[in-house]
């Protein structure tokens, strides 16, 4: 009787640690699938905060003074003050001057492509890269992690000609690695 | 022990309707939006701001010494002002260039550059778009120009965002005209 009673006690206790088991494997498959859903979810927000970044610096380039044809339009910006702004920065920066667009633009690369059509009808591109800072000098990687490209047109203000301009905005994240290449699309 | 086996098949049974009941939870939830908002804007802003453009450019359309610099929106009015009247061949409009042996009107060449733009511009960024002119007159109701030839967005199948432009045609040309470019994602 007692030997009976003790296989039955056995097999009770067996039944509460399968029970048991069957409990813990579910609970783990609800935690990794939880754990997944939020990895995949913080991933999404990044990639929109990247792309936040990039399009904040292109609304900041194409409502500066220093290039848009006048207050009312973010879309135009003036031939001559590209041309000059192009000089500024890059064919002879200054460090006073780097410095107070750095708090802007940041780590990015910016550029307007102007399209002009040649008496033959053919369509000629000209690159003016206006501002270009990578993080390499904190070890960070070059690649730019968002691109946004924006159409716009440039005006020549002593004719009043107007040219057919991309303004193009490339954003470097240096996030530890995160330097995932996005293709450059608008 | 039928007892306990009783039991045991119990307890599966609740952890399964444990396991249901959860998935079912989640399953529920609010699927996440096809497109997302930060992306349509872009899209949306881009196309905009490309038929913005596009129709301030000005471009030298007879080519030489004869040529003349017109706004692209002038050559759209021209275009519109030939289609007007039904047969299109008895006013051939303001602007007309003989190219060689050829001889262009301005729908012509609204199309060659708007063409070369789009090539040049959004097939380099890889981008699936339909940029379509069109006129809503009072006896005709027609597409001037579209590229490409066929629709490339499907609303009900893609993710899609349309910038417009209206017209401003003056008080002589009756109806309205509308350039649409709709950028669209797979």
């Amino acid at each position: 009787m007692s030997k009976h009673l003790l296989t039955r006690a056995q097999l009770q206790i067996g039944e509460s640690i399968f029970a048991i088991m069957l409990i813990l494997i579910v609970g783990m498959l609800v935690l990794i699938f939880f754990f997944n859903k939020s990895k995949i979810d913080y991933e999404d927000k990044l990639y929109e905060q990247k792309d936040l970044d990039a399009l904040e610096v292109a609304k900041i380039v194409s409502s500066l003074s220093e290039l848009t044809c006048d207050s009312k339009s973010n879309i135009c910006m003036d031939y001559y003050k590209v041309l000059a702004f192009e000089g500024l920065l890059t064919a002879n920066p200054s460090e006073t001057v780097l410095s107070y667009y750095y708090d802007l633009f940041r780590d990015s690369s910016i550029t307007v492509t102007s399209y002009e059509f040649s008496d033959t009808g053919t369509l000629t591109s000209q690159e003016h890269p206006l501002y270009r800072h990578l993080p390499e000098q904190q070890g960070a990687s070059t690649l730019p992690t968002r691109t946004v490209s924006m159409p716009i047109y440039l005006r020549k203000s002593v004719n009043g000609e107007a040219l057919f301009a991309v303004l193009t905005v490339e954003r470097f994240h240096s996030v530890e690695g995160d330097y995932t290449h996005q293709e450059a699309s608008p | 022990m039928r007892k306990a086996q009783i039991e045991a098949m119990g307890l599966i049974v609740v952890v399964i309707l444990v396991t249901i009941a959860l998935f079912i939870s989640i399953s529920l939830k609010q699927p996440q939006p096809v497109k997302k908002a930060l992306e349509v804007y872009t899209d949306e802003t881009m196309a905009g701001n490309f038929l913005v453009a596009l129709m301030e450019v000005q471009v030298e359309v007879c080519g030489g010494v004869t040529g003349s610099i017109v706004k692209m929106e002038d050559l759209a009015e021209d275009c519109v002002r030939i289609h007007q009247t039904a047969p299109p061949e008895e006013d051939q409009g303001k602007y007309r260039c003989e190219v060689g042996e050829e001889e262009k009107n301005a729908c012509e060449m609204f199309a060659d550059i708007t063409k070369q733009l789009l090539v040049e511009i959004l097939d380099k960024w890889g981008v699936t778009y339909d940029f379509a002119f069109h006129y809503y007159g009072t006896t005709v109701d027609e597409d001037l120009f579209t590229y490409p030839a066929d629709e490339q967005c499907d609303p009900t199948t893609t993710r899609s965002a349309s910038g417009l432009q209206l017209l401003a045609l003056p008080y002589d040309i009756h109806g309205s005209a509308l350039l649409r470019l709709r950028i669209c994602n797979p």
